[in-house]
């Protein structure tokens, strides 16, 4: 055992979910060390998309703790949002702009380097789509340019990804499977959701389930 | 960081110039607006040059406020807001930057615009001078007068209307003294700048900031 050497990239302890204040999701305790990738799955509106948003730091836990690298998220919210990267549901593609203005964008966003947004190109076969308006690719092609933000990772420890696999053909999801392994062999966390079986050998799966009964909901929109 | 507040900056000048009517719109809009008083009224030159300074701050108001129902809104559907909050930028810059795309990419225009209206108006050199600082001093605070509005309307479908309820008697100081800049006697114009630019610093100060706990609240 060689716990405790190096902090857990996240850890919850209790921690609680909830969407338009309501409860979805209790009692969830993690812990991710670095390479850990956590696949986490359940039935629609279970609460994975506000579990995810709820890690990134986005909307406050509804209770219980969160740590990422060792520091509580209400130590530092922005340093914790900060040190995340999410490739969410949405695509975040503006259509009017081509994929390399639209992937340069998130680069300067996130503070990724230029070698970074060099490197992205290579990826998911997007030198063929690099001057292409976003509005003339497929709904799969689309997404294989969200997910190549990945490569914007620089030095967060943390990777959060909503439905990645959405829409991508067989040999971008092998692709996607690859790229999520190299980035857990450099030592960052991963989770990700799906609703459905992932392409990726090994990994660790979490089975959310509906326990939150109707009495216990909170009702009151904060 | 610069980096990134400029990133979001030229990224909604593109979008804004590429969104139908592109960048025409506004001084489209305002041309229009000025150009319905004198067809309604049918004035003598001597009420023309009266009204002209009311005509141009009204439609200028009023071409700021058309364009900001969807400036968060696109941001929010398409989940770059959420992005943009995991980036490195706190949200109340996001929103400064957000305002200056919009500031350059409505204001400008309507500052180009603003003389030949006043010239159709047949506005002197210098109060056509006064009419121009005034627009300059004014329109960032209605800019972020009108921002304010929209983050706080952002999650609603169709809030155009709410949001010129809201931003119309909230930009009513900068109206008058606009207005009141430019047609004061003399002296008083200067007063009128004044509070204009004491209006733009406070909102400048202050509203960042107020947008981006908005918009935190709004993403949660």
């Amino acid at each position: 055992m060689t716990e405790d050497r190096i902090a857990p990239v996240l850890k919850t302890e209790d921690l609680a979910v909830s969407r338009a204040g309501r409860l979805l999701l209790t009692g969830l305790t993690l812990t991710l060390e670095p390479g850990a990738i956590l696949h986490v799955s359940g039935e629609n509106g279970i609460g994975k998309t506000s579990l995810i948003r709820t890690l990134a730091g986005l909307a406050p836990p509804a209770g219980g703790r969160l740590w990422l690298s060792g520091v509580p998220f209400m130590e530092d919210p922005q340093g914790h949002r900060e040190s995340c990267l999410m490739i969410a549901h949405e695509n975040a593609l503006k259509p009017a702009l081509s994929v390399a203005r639209n992937l340069t964008f998130w680069a300067q966003v996130w503070g990724a380097t230029d070698a970074s947004v060099a490197a992205v190109r290579r990826l998911f076969g997007l030198a063929a789509l690099w001057e292409r308006p976003v509005r003339t690719l497929s709904q799969g092609q689309k997404r294989r340019v969200s997910l190549a933000r990945l490569a914007f990772a620089g030095d967060r420890p943390l990777l959060l990804l909503d439905e990645p696999w959405v829409g991508l053909d067989e040999a971008a999801a092998q692709e996607l499977a690859d790229c999520l392994f190299a980035h857990a062999r450099a030592g960052r966390a991963i989770v990700m959701t799906s609703h459905q079986p992932v392409p990726m050998a090994g990994i660790a799966t979490l089975h959310l389930k509906a326990h939150v009964a109707p009495a216990q909901e909170e009702t009151e929109t904060v | 960081m610069t980096r990134a507040f400029f990133a979001i900056v030229l990224r909604d000048l593109r979008l804004h110039a590429t969104s139908g009517g592109g960048l025409l719109l506004a001084p489209g809009f305002f041309a229009l607006v000025a150009t319905l008083f004198p067809l309604a009224l049918n004035p003598a030159p001597a009420t023309l040059r009266l009204i002209a300074p009311a005509v141009v701050w009204i439609g200028g108001l009023l071409a700021v406020l058309i364009s900001l129902e969807r400036i968060f809104g696109e941001d929010i559907e398409d989940g770059s807001l959420d992005a943009m909050a995991l980036g490195l930028l706190p949200l109340a810059l996001v929103a400064l930057a957000k305002a200056l795309g919009h500031l350059v990419a409505f204001g400008v225009p309507l500052l180009v615009t603003a003389p030949l209206i006043a010239l159709a108006y047949q506005l002197d050199t210098a109060t056509t001078g006064k009419l121009l600082l005034s627009l300059l001093l004014g329109l960032p605070a209605l800019t972020l007068i009108g921002l304010f509005a929209a983050a706080l309307t952002a999650g609603l479908k169709r809030a155009g209307a709410l949001i010129a309820l809201i931003v119309v008697p909230l930009e009513l100081p900068v109206l008058i003294f606009g207005v009141w800049s430019v047609a004061a006697p003399a002296g008083g114009g200067q007063t009128g700048l004044i509070y204009l630019a004491l209006i733009t610093l406070g909102a400048l100060i202050l509203l960042p900031a107020a947008v981006g706990a908005v918009l935190r609240l709004v993403l949660e």
